[in-house]
């Protein structure tokens, strides 16, 4: 797999949710609601003999308004839904790619973001990954 | 001090086909019978082979593709194929054994939050060839 790639795969895969401003790498601003694909949190080479197939995690955050804002809850609420228009579970897992062939969003934990000394309510979604070694 | 060879460079080949993309784990076992022949006189059983047996046992992870291991290895449960298993590797001087294998059994699990995996047993049948590979 090319990481360059996969994370360009997701990326754009999020733009299909539909208010979403996406960044397919880690950004020094964002403006929310905001989707970043993270940088891999493992990376795992050599799942088969042969450089046949390398596995990588990977987290992508969603972030909206600021942690004081109660409205904040609603909106990431619906980004974390198990179906439906903006989940993203639902969107990255039926889209198709060319970077890896299978991937799944496995869990989702919350926390404060400080992107640019600015915190963020977010939603930390972490992506498994499987494809081709070479 | 021992020499230790990593596993990722193994090559298995079943039916003439390199399936070691889809393949994570090889146990190769070979044995022999063990035939008692004791007579009086001795203190403790005296023991000579027999015939030779072996198995192994492959698995690893699934493919949709046309050459994963559903459509490479399923069809060939109940029969007798070709083997070549090189544990180092290809390559000039590296070992190989060859040999014929029964397809014995070819399993699926598909684990809800895991990959789908597959699982085959071989059964050797005959004589295992062991040399090394040639250039």
């Amino acid at each position: 797999m090319n990481l360059a790639d996969v994370m360009d795969d997701l990326a754009g895969a999020l733009e299909d949710i539909e208010g979403l401003r996406v960044y397919p790498a880690p950004a020094d601003k964002v403006a929310v609601p905001a989707a970043v694909v993270g940088w891999p949190e493992l990376y795992e080479f050599d799942s088969t003999y042969g450089r046949g197939v390398d596995h990588l995690q990977l987290p992508v955050f969603i972030l909206t308004g600021r942690v004081a804002e109660r409205a904040a809850r609603d909106i990431l609420g619906a980004y974390c839904d198990g179906s439906g228009g903006k989940s993203v579970k639902d969107v990255l897992e039926a889209a198709s790619y060319t970077a890896m062939a299978s991937v799944r969003v496995a869990s989702v934990v919350f926390d404060a973001i400080a992107v640019n000394s600015i915190e963020y309510l977010a939603a930390a979604f972490t992506v498994d990954i499987y494809g081709s070694g070479s | 001090m021992a020499t230790t060879t990593l596993s990722k460079d193994a090559v298995f080949l079943l039916n003439a086909v390199d399936i070691s993309d889809f393949v994570d784990t090889v146990t190769h076992t070979e044995s022999a019978d063990s035939l008692d022949v004791t007579t009086y006189g001795n203190d403790g059983h005296r023991k000579r082979g027999g015939l030779t047996a072996g198995t192994i046992a492959i698995g690893g992870v699934y493919d949709t593709t046309a050459s994963g291991p559903h459509t490479v290895i399923k069809p060939l449960k109940g029969t007798v194929v070709p083997f070549d298993w090189r544990p180092e590797g290809t390559g000039a001087g590296l070992p190989a054994s060859t040999g014929n294998v029964l397809v014995q059994n070819y399993v699926e699990s598909s684990p809800v939050a895991d990959i789908v995996r597959w699982t085959a047993a071989l059964e050797i049948d005959g004589d295992v060839t062991d040399g090394d590979q040639s250039a």
